[in-house]
This record gives C-alpha cells, sequence and structure tokens, in this order.
C-alpha cells in the first residue's frame, strides 16, 4: 500500500517535471533542455558554498577543528532544508487537493503522511547534494581524505534531513492548526513568509561578515558551537575523525525526533486535514454591483488570485518585496547605496546603469504570469466557454503583472534617482528600462506557460514553484539582464555613452516585447483555445 | 438553434465522436444520452467551443463555431458535469465576473442574481468563497452564472448531478420556462426517467455514433427510454 502511493507520488512528480502537461508529450530535446537548466542551477548555488568552503578549509585545519568544517555543512543544510521545504510541508501535507480521495480509500492516515512525507524527503536529499558535492569536492582537494571519513559524511548526509523535516513537519503542523482558526488566511501565512524572508535576508546580507568573522575567530567560534550545540560537533567529529559513537549520537539525535513527529502528524492528520478552512460564516447582504468591461474582470480575477494565495503572492513576486523594502531602505538611510557601490569594485564610474541592471535582475524574480495559465487548472473552461477572444485573457495575465509590477518600479526609480543623486538621463533610464523589462517579463511568462502548460495540478505550489516554465522565464529573463550587463561593464561601456547603450537596450528589448506581444496575437490564442484539444 | 453537421472528433487514434449530426431548433429541450464513454461531454465541449473538432460543423444561432466562436459563446450559456469554479473569488464576486465577461447591464445582473439566488436558495451563502461551498453549492452556482445573460441556448452536462430535490424542481421549471421563450435547451443526462419527462427530443449516443434520434414518441414508440437505450445498446446498430 505504501509502495503503491510512493510510486503514485513519484509519478505525479516526474510527470510534473517533464511531461507537456497536456496530451501530448514531450520531446527528448525539451527534456534535455529543462535538465540543462535545471544543471545551471546545481551549478550555481554549488559554487557558491563551495567558495564558503574552500575559505574555511584551510583555517579550520590550521586550528584543530576539522570537525567545525562538517558541523558547518551540518549547519547550512539543515538551515537550508528547512527553509526551502518549509512552506512546501505545509501546501503537501494539508493542502493537497487529493487529501479527501485518499482518506476516502482504504489506506492508513500513516501511509498517506509516510508517502507525503518520504516524497518531500527525496526533494531534499536533492537540494543537500548542492552542499554535500561542494562541501565533499573542496575537502578532498585540500585535505587527506580516507574511506572512512566519506562513508560517515555520506551516512550523516542521510540522516541529517530527517532532522530537518522533524522541524518543518512540526512548524507545518503549527501553520495548519493557527490558519485554521483565523478568517484570513492568506494574511497569515504571508506575514509567516515575510519574517521567514526577513530573517534569512538579514542573514544573506551579512554573510560575508560573519565568514570573515568565523574564518578570524576559529577557535572561539569552535568553542561556542561545541559548548552551545553539541550534536553539531558530534556529526563534526563522527566524519573527521571517525567517531563511531559520534556517528551512532548524529543518527539518534535526527532519526528519533523524525520517528517522533512521524508518529504524531500520522495521529493528528486525520483531524488537521478534515479541518474546514476559514472561519465564521459570513452572510451576504445585497449591495450594488461593480460593472467592469470583460478586460478589466479578467485581470480583476488575475489579481484577486495573487491576493488570496501567499504561495503565489510570495513566490512569484519576491522581486517586488526586494524592490519596495530597498526603496524604503534607501529613503530612510540613503547613505547605503554608497556602502554598495563601494563593495562592487569597478562599477563606481558606471554605477547609475548598473543599478538599471540590479533593478532589471530583481525584477527577473517577479513572475505572476509565468505560471498564470497553469492556475487557470481545471477551471480553464471558463475562460475557454467565454465570449472573448483567447488573447484578451491572456493580456489580462500580463496587465495583472504589470499592475503590480509597475508602481513598484517607479517607486525604486525615484528611490534610487534621490539617493544617487542622478542626472535627469540617468534617472530616464532608471524608471524607462525597468519598465520596458517589467512589459518584457510579463509577456515572456505567458509566452512560456503556453507552451509549458500544467493544467492538471493537485496543489497550487506544483505550478507556481515547481513549473518549467518558471525555471525557464527566471533563467531567460536572468540571461537578458547578465549578458549585455557584464557586456557594458567590460566592453561596450568604453566605446558607447551611456545613453547610447541604455536607449539601444530599451529599443532591443521593446522590440522583442513587439515580438512577443505578436506571437500572443496570433499563436498563443490558438495555443489557448486548444489547451483541452 | 443548434445544428451540429457531421462532426468528428479524434484523440489520437481514438474517435470519440463519429460523423454525429443533429439539430435543435428554437423552443426543444433536447436531451442527449448515452453509456459512460459515449462521447457527450465531448459533443457538448465541441459545441460550446472548448474543444476544436476534426470535421463537421456546428452552427450556434445561425453563426458558426469554427469561424466565429466569440458570437457563438455570447448566446450560449454552459454548465460543466464538474463545476470547477474559481475557488478564490466569493459566489457573488464570480457571478459578476460572469456578468462583466458577458456585458450584463448592472440593472440586469442585480435583478437575475437576486432572482435566481433566492430561487436556488443560495442567496446567503453569496458572500463565501466558492472553496467553501458544497458539490451541490457550486453546481447551483454554476447554473445561476448560466443564467446570468438570457442566453438563447443553454448546454447542460448532467445538470441534476448534485442537485438537491427541491432544487431540481426549479431547474426543471427554468428549463421550461427558457424553452417556452423560444430558447433552446441540449443537456446530457444518466437519469433516463428526467429525460423521458422533460425532453421534446432525444438522442442517443454509443461510442462516438448517434444510434437513435428524433421526438420522444418517435424514440421511444410504447416502451420506456429505459427499454429502448438497452435495446440498443445490446444491438450497438444505428437507427437514426
Amino acid at each position: 500500500m505504501f509502495k503503491a502511493l510512493m510510486r503514485v507520488r513519484f509519478a505525479a512528480y516526474f510527470y510534473n517535471m517533464f511531461s507537456g502537461g497536456g496530451r501530448r508529450k514531450n520531446s527528448r530535446g525539451k527534456t534535455m533542455l529543462f535538465a540543462a537548466l535545471m544543471l545551471y542551477v546545481f551549478v550555481v548555488f554549488g559554487a557558491l558554498f563551495g567558495l564558503f568552503f574552500s575559505q574555511v578549509a584551510d583555517p579550520f585545519h590550521a586550528i584543530g577543528a576539522d570537525w567545525l568544517y562538517f558541523g558547518f555543512f551540518g549547519i547550512f543544510t539543515f538551515a537550508m532544508l528547512f527553509i526551502l521545504s518549509i512552506f512546501m510541508t505545509t501546501a503537501q501535507l494539508y493542502e493537497a487537493k487529493d487529501n479527501e480521495l485518499l482518506l476516502s480509500l482504504p489506506v492508513p492516515p500513516a501511509a498517506i503522511v509516510g508517502s507525503r512525507i518520504f516524497s518531500l524527503l527525496a526533494e531534499n536529499y536533492v537540494f543537500e547534494l548542492l552542499i554535500f558535492i561542494p562541501s565533499l569536492a573542496v575537502w578532498c582537494a585540500k585535505m587527506p581524505v580516507s574511506a572512512g571519513l566519506v562513508i560517515s559524511f555520506v551516512v550523516a548526509a542521510l540522516f541529517l534531513p530527517l532532522l530537518a523535516f522533524a522541524f518543518t513537519g512540526l512548524f507545518a503542523w503549527l501553520v495548519s492548526q493557527i490558519t485554521s482558526r483565523v478568517r484570513n488566511k492568506t494574511a497569515l501565512s504571508t506575514a509567516f513568509s515575510l519574517l521567514f524572508l526577513l530573517v534569512y535576508f538579514v542573514v544573506y546580507s551579512r554573510i560575508n561578515i560573519y565568514i570573515r568573522h568565523v574564518v578570524e575567530n576559529g577557535a572561539s567560534v569552535a568553542d561556542a558551537v561545541y559548548r552551545a550545540v553539541r550534536p553539531v560537533y558530534w556529526l563534526g567529529s563522527a566524519v573527521a575523525y571517525g567517531n563511531v559513537g559520534h556517528l551512532l549520537l548524529t543518527i539518534l539525535v535526527c532519526a528519533v525526533p523524525f520517528a517522533a513527529v512521524y508518529a504524531f502528524l500520522s495521529a493528528t492528520f486525520l483531524r488537521t486535514a478534515g479541518t474546514k478552512r476559514g472561519a465564521a460564516k459570513v452572510k451576504y447582504e445585497r449591495r450594488a454591483l461593480r460593472v467592469s468591461t470583460s478586460s478589466a474582470a479578467f485581470t480583476k480575477k488575475e489579481l484577486t488570485r495573487i491576493g488570496t494565495s501567499s504561495a503565489y503572492m510570495l513566490n512569484a513576486g519576491l522581486g517586488l518585496v526586494f524592490m519596495v523594502g530597498g526603496s524604503v531602505a534607501l529613503l530612510v538611510k540613503p547613505s547605503l547605496i554608497a556602502g554598495v557601490a563601494a563593495s562592487v569594485p569597478g562599477t563606481v564610474s558606471y554605477f547609475p546603469q548598473t543599478m538599471v541592471f540590479a533593478v532589471c535582475l530583481i525584477l527577473s524574480m517577479t513572475m505572476f504570469s509565468a505560471s498564470s495559465v497553469s492556475l487557470e487548472g481545471r477551471s480553464v473552461w471558463i475562460p475557454l466557454s467565454a465570449p472573448v477572444a483567447g488573447r484578451e485573457v491572456l493580456f489580462a495575465k500580463a496587465r495583472a503583472h504589470l499592475t503590480l509590477t509597475l508602481p513598484a518600479v517607479v517607486i525604486t526609480g525615484a528611490a534610487l534617482s534621490a539617493a544617487l543623486k542622478v542626472t535627469a538621463q540617468n534617472a530616464l533610464f532608471l524608471f524607462l528600462v525597468p519598465s520596458v523589462f517589467a512589459v518584457f517579463t510579463a509577456l515572456l511568462g505567458v509566452f512560456v506557460n503556453l507552451r509549458h502548460p500544467r493544467l492538471d495540478w493537485v496543489s497550487e505550489v506544483q505550478v507556481i514553484k515547481q513549473g518549467a516554465s518558471v525555471l525557464i522565464v527566471m533563467l531567460v529573463t536572468m540571461a537578458a539582464v547578465f549578458v549585455p550587463g557584464l557586456a557594458y561593464l567590460f566592453w561596450l561601456g568604453r566605446i558607447l555613452p551611456a545613453w547610447a547603450f541604455m536607449t539601444a537596450y530599451a529599443v532591443l528589448l521593446a522590440a522583442v516585447c513587439a515580438v512577443l506581444w505578436g506571437w500572443i496575437c496570433r499563436r498563443g490564442e490558438a495555443l489557448f483555445s486548444g489547451l483541452l484539444s | 438553434m443548434l445544428k451540429i453537421e457531421h462532426l468528428t472528433k479524434t484523440y489520437g487514434d481514438k474517435k470519440a465522436v463519429d460523423d454525429l449530426s443533429i439539430h435543435i431548433q428554437p423552443g426543444e429541450i433536447y436531451g442527449f444520452i448515452g453509456p459512460n464513454g459515449a462521447g457527450k461531454t465531448t459533443t457538448i465541449k465541441c459545441c460550446c467551443g472548448i474543444l476544436r473538432f476534426d470535421a463537421g460543423e456546428i452552427d450556434v444561432d445561425g453563426r458558426s463555431v469554427r469561424d466565429d466562436p466569440v458570437a457563438c459563446k455570447k448566446v450560449t450559456a454552459y454548465m460543466p458535469d464538474e463545476p470547477d469554479l474559481y475557488e478564490f473569488l466569493s459566489g457573488i464576486k464570480y457571478l459578476n465576473f460572469i456578468a462583466d465577461i458577458f456585458g450584463v447591464s448592472k440593472k440586469d445582473r442585480e435583478e437575475r442574481i437576486a432572482k435566481y439566488a433566492d430561487t436556488f436558495e443560495l442567496t446567503a451563502d453569496l458572500a463565501q468563497p466558492i472553496s467553501a461551498y458544497s458539490h451541490g453549492m457550486r453546481q447551483k452556482l454554476s447554473v445561476i452564472a448560466g443564467l446570468i445573460h438570457e442566453p438563447k441556448l443553454i448546454i447542460m452536462d448532467e445538470p441534476f448531478v448534485g442537485l438537491d430535490p427541491i432544487a431540481t424542481h426549479r431547474l426543471r421549471e427554468i428549463m421550461r420556462e427558457h424553452c417556452s421563450g423560444g430558447g433552446a435547451i441540449f443537456f446530457s443526462t444518466h437519469v433516463l426517467e428526467v429525460a423521458e419527462k422533460l425532453c421534446d427530443h432525444v438522442a442517443i449516443l454509443s461510442q462516438g455514433r448517434l444510434v437513435a434520434s428524433g421526438t420522444m414518441d418517435e424514440v421511444k414508440g410504447d416502451s420506456s427510454l429505459e427499454q429502448v437505450f438497452l435495446e440498443l445498446e445490446d444491438k450497438g446498430e444505428p437507427n437514426v
């Protein structure tokens, strides 16, 4: 029974990742492209962790604290898995649409919970590789390696995600308990998520300071970790010195809380998953209805969808949080920007232009339109049977994206212009280029999602977070920033005046937008009307 | 009002609908029956412009669904078998959204929502999000949304599934009123007693092919519709 459930989970997972979503099968080329994109993401993140480990390996070895190297592997892995899977766990355990179906079958709740937990664990093992591979590679390159070390490291790495899940599982249960008792679930989930993000970015923004502190004060850091978090020492000692007793302790520290949380979630699953979301019933009172055009109605519908889903809001709107948050910080403390300028060597003379690219890079993390077609899901019959042209539905998705994005572009442009005290020309580019880039992102999202739709999702997170179209849009928009940005910084900046380059970049983006617009009007409309055919 | 001529729709190698022809006149309630997988839903979705078809022609109120789908959809209401509505909207916001899409005036939409929500006893629940609705409530909301623009042609896929007896009775009354006012209704059902009592015409589909059609009396003669249906299914022979 459990095996059957696991088969279904993994079949759904791979179907979601690699299938075309409709009746058509994906070509081998598309699968290869998707695999290449995944590899690229792995290489980028792996390189970031590799950089950290290469900075600390020698200093830790020099003070005889090899265990701290692997201790940091444990800390990073735990933190990353917790952050990456916290909301996924809530969605998969308590918000999956097939919960009722599974509960109606002769399947014990423990098997349902188990199948979901193990599929989440499988994902976590993949995420863990982002840290495991670079940390092992750096150690192998710099230090002597024994078979015992590799075996201990692999064993510890296999058990560590269990501990991370014990915490995410409990947190997911807590979130589901609170959200089932409040009326505005979305606001609460968003507040939780923003709090998380705030902590994450405070740590991230200070990571260089922390690394320097760790490198310079290895002995005192080792002593503090040893005293405060003994399991981290056990993990490090088990791997670095082959201490079998500490390896067993590490296994116990990971496995016992996991087993306890698994048992607890299984025991409470029936009640928690069956609890109706929302609070007391609101009685309808007749009042005047507002009339809109069909285009405005579709746009409002898209905005309501965004506003009622914290997962959609935060995953697709992360860039907006950065832009508005950064702008507020700049207005409060304009000197911040001088520190940023000084921290990026070689960009002082191009700083206003660098900021244009920085805003565009943040915009590449704003991807409302990239999952908007997939999010129609089983309700796609509504726009398909509506007496409107398909393009009207599709452009409403882009319009909703821009309704949220363009005000943030204006706020950011104003804050940067004021803080940098730029010329009128540079101020114009700070508004103009990101605005055109926002239009590009909106249209590209619709274009890519129409080519990679996924309408049969069980949880919306599957398309918002894991959808192929989201990944493709993010990478393409990032490339659209990095390629011209780096070309300007290292080459074109020396031969072209800034205004000419920025004008050319804006015109090029606008031309791509015009092509995308035309495609949506013709081919896109046809693809949309044939989504179910 | 609805003219289906030699409709053929395939999924891969499988013919879901094979050379189907049906004509529905204004004022008619036309029942569409057949076993599971016979091609009823596929036919209905083709008529509503949701699915493309491979061959044949479908006209709604004299306009081609293939050439002028928007004009056809303007005079049609579609009520699916599974009321998968926008769960993130409240009932009233969904109805207002549909009214916007069909360009219904403020006065008309307010009157019709009030009238039909009262008819189906859904008024008190209209402020609730659709995600909190039961299947029956969603079905009622889907019916109200279909009626909000006073369509000429109503196409319904298993409209009585999930409705309570009172709502079923009221829907049947609305269907009769609609047809007496010159509209037409094309609906699929597995409830043969309902089809027998309600329909002027009936078509029986099996494996994508029309096996019988005509007025109710022509199709069933002296026996019951159930008997005719079972006999035709056993024979699998056309009797058009």
